[in-house]
């Protein structure tokens, strides 16, 4: 049985493109599906790896207890004010959640939007090059100020485009890598003097 | 409470250019990457990238894998392809896109491992198999020769266990000769001629525990071994084998007289190991008491220009190894020794696995006056069994003196006669030697009884 729960914590660092463009899609989607105020997001609007489930291939947001600790590398800057806007705060979560997922890292050292509210013009994170892309939303989601960030309709909007955009790369190449593959074992197998048959043999033989 | 695994193991099933089949990868990195790049654990090509890592989880209590690349389909056995992580557990077997070699998870134990990082254990099970077989085999063979070993030693005769028979093994010696010519009816001597120069013959004797005094017939009828030049004229021979070739012809008619019966007299002295000097029994080879079975002699006719001989031998030939047999006689004695005879079944059980042992008194002098001493020789049979109906032949480092010995056999039941040291022949050298087995013995003495009755 595989009953134990898997976070974005196990993930984190190692996740492929396309996964994490999935997160984004299936976060804002549930988001979207069922509202802002969801129960299980925290008080202070925040979103949290260890509320993240995932399972197979896709993210689901989970109740669950997490530790202040954790909380807090994800909070936004503004969280401490009173007159706080729930999507605004919960982009930048999200924002922060790209890059812990695609670097393994947490955002500022681990301090969360209180870093930046300190340093307001400290610069923003960069992730790998080949996630350009997702560098420029983790920017746009993590503006210090909470009107200039993208909205969660764009957010879904550009996470669909990337997502598909992903998919059809991976039709185009798997093929060939394939191919690649397949003329890869040929060529051991004949180095190594094998014949096809050897995969009938038990393996004590 | 749950177990914790300090370490897993991926087995390798399949193998590649970079991993044998059967090779196990043992672990105890929080990270294990497998792919193409070169610092990937598990290698599947010489390029970059990564198919899959391996990560402990969160809590310390399991691992799961993560998929690296969206381009190479990664599946569990029995449970297909999985999305972007998966957790792990004992025994699944992991597969990478098209690529034949595939991964077995296996976890623990539970104890601390006493290594760090990643090893590589080298297992072919080929390898495995074939030094497997090869320790059975070994021990197999070690086993058989320890047992021939034992079975050997245990059928060995020692010098210990023929110590008290001894005394029952004597030298007997030819003293004279005498031809003789009696008339039928009465028995009386017409004409007695003694041989003028004797020679030193000498052989074995041995006294048994019904008191038989048992020795090879020529021993005493020494000239039946002899070989001469047909192209001599008769008057020529030696004188013993002209007595012989000449009774042998008088007795079947080539005489004057029809009703004389012509006879070689031996007379024979029997001396025991202690003293030498003073014989223990004497006896004549005409004597009734002396028991010869002539059955097995052979009567070979000599052509000459002129006449026709008659000559009795009973040496062997490659032909007729059954006249051998008649290469013994025994004498009943009032005595009786310590050697005993084999039974008939005993004799059929001797096999080449049983070792044998001779005593006698060798002829070591070049001179061929024996030096009479005792002397005791390990034998081995030459054949798998004893035949009754025909000699056997016997390995032994033994010579002319032994003659008329006993060989003897460890049997179950003790130590027991199973033959009588016999002649060489043509195919026997100074170690292969015949022995007339002791049922012959048995069987004259049987019939002599139903005869007497």
């Amino acid at each position: 049985m595989r009953n134990k729960i898997l976070t974005l914590h196990s993930i984190a660092g190692y996740a492929m493109e396309i996964a994490i463009w999935k997160m984004l899609r299936d976060i804002c989607k549930c988001l979207e599906t069922r509202g802002l105020g969801l129960e299980v997001i925290d008080e202070r609007c925040c979103l949290s790896p260890g509320v993240i489930q995932v399972d197979g291939d896709e993210f689901r947001i989970i109740k669950a207890t997490l530790p202040n600790e954790e909380l807090e590398k994800f909070l936004a800057p503004e969280t401490e004010k009173k007159s706080l806007n729930l999507e605004t705060a919960l982009v930048w979560s999200i924002g922060a959640l790209v890059c812990y997922m695609s670097s393994g890292h947490y955002v500022f050292g681990g301090r969360g939007g209180e870093y930046q509210r300190r340093h307001p013009a400290v610069g923003l994170p960069v992730l790998r090059k080949e996630h350009e892309t997702l560098t420029n939303i983790v920017h746009r989601c993590m503006q210090y100020h909470p009107t200039e960030r993208i909205t969660l309709s764009e957010l879904k909007m550009l996470s669909d485009q990337g997502y598909k955009r992903c998919l059809e790369e991976v039709a185009h190449n798997t093929f060939r890598i394939e191919e690649d593959v397949r003329r890869y074992d040929n060529e051991n197998m004949q180095e190594q003097g094998m014949s096809s048959s050897s995969h009938f043999w038990p393996e004590e033989m | 409470m749950k177990e914790s695994f300090p370490f897993y193991s991926l087995k390798i099933i399949g193998g590649n250019t970079y991993h044998h089949h059967g090779d196990i990868l043992r672990t105890t990195a929080e990270v294990l990457h497998i792919g193409e790049s070169a610092d990937c654990e598990v290698r599947y090509g010489n390029t970059a990238g990564y198919y899959a890592t391996i990560l402990k989880d969160e809590d310390g209590e399991g691992w799961h894998l993560v998929k690296r690349s969206p381009h190479i389909d990664v599946t569990i056995a029995g449970e297909g392809e999985f999305g972007y992580v998966c957790q792990l557990k004992d025994g699944d077997v992991i597969s990478f896109g098209n690529h034949r070699m595939t991964l077995q998870f296996l976890v623990g134990p539970s104890k601390a491992p006493s290594f760090r990082g990643t090893i590589v254990e080298h297992r072919t099970p080929h390898l495995t198999l074939f030094y497997s077989l090869f320790i059975l085999l070994t021990v197999i063979v070690l086993g058989l020769v320890w047992w021939q070993y034992k079975e050997r030693k245990n059928a060995e005769i020692s010098m210990e266990d023929i110590r008290e028979m001894e005394s029952s093994i004597y030298l007997i010696k030819v003293d004279s000769v005498q031809w003789i010519c009696s008339v039928n009816e009465d028995d009386s001597v017409l004409r007695r001629k003694t041989l003028s120069e004797s020679e030193d013959v000498i052989g074995t004797a041995f006294l048994t525990d019904d008191g038989k005094l048992i020795t090879a017939r020529h021993c005493i009828e020494y000239w039946l071994g002899n070989q001469f030049d047909l192209r001599i004229p008769i008057d020529s021979l030696e004188e013993i084998n002209r007595w012989a070739i000449l009774t042998e012809n008088y007795n079947m008619g080539y005489s004057a007289a029809d009703d004389t019966l012509w006879q070689i007299r031996v007379f024979c002295s029997v001396f025991a190991k202690e003293n030498q000097s003073k014989p223990v029994f004497h006896f004549c080879s005409t004597d009734d008491s002396v028991h010869i079975n002539k059955q097995h002699d052979e009567l070979i006719p000599l052509a000459d220009l002129s006449h026709c001989y008659y000559w009795r031998t009973i040496r062997p030939y490659f032909m007729n190894r059954e006249m051998e047999l008649g290469d013994i006689a025994y004498v009943d004695v009032p005595v009786k020794g310590n050697i005993p005879m084999a039974e008939i079944e005993q004799l059929k059980a001797i096999s080449n696995k049983n070792s044998l042992a001779v005593y006698g008194f060798p002829i070591t002098d070049a001179s061929g006056v024996a030096d009479k001493k005792m002397v005791f020789a390990k034998a081995q049979m030459k054949q798998d069994t004893i035949g009754l109906m025909s000699n056997f032949m016997f390995e032994a480092n033994i010579n002319h003196g032994y003659s008329g010995g006993p060989v003897f056999a460890k049997t179950d039941d003790g130590i027991v006669v199973v033959g009588v040291v016999s002649r060489a022949d043509l195919r026997s050298n100074e170690t292969f030697k015949w022995a007339v087995p002791i049922s012959e013995i048995i069987q004259m003495d049987k019939e002599r009884k139903e005869e007497q009755k």
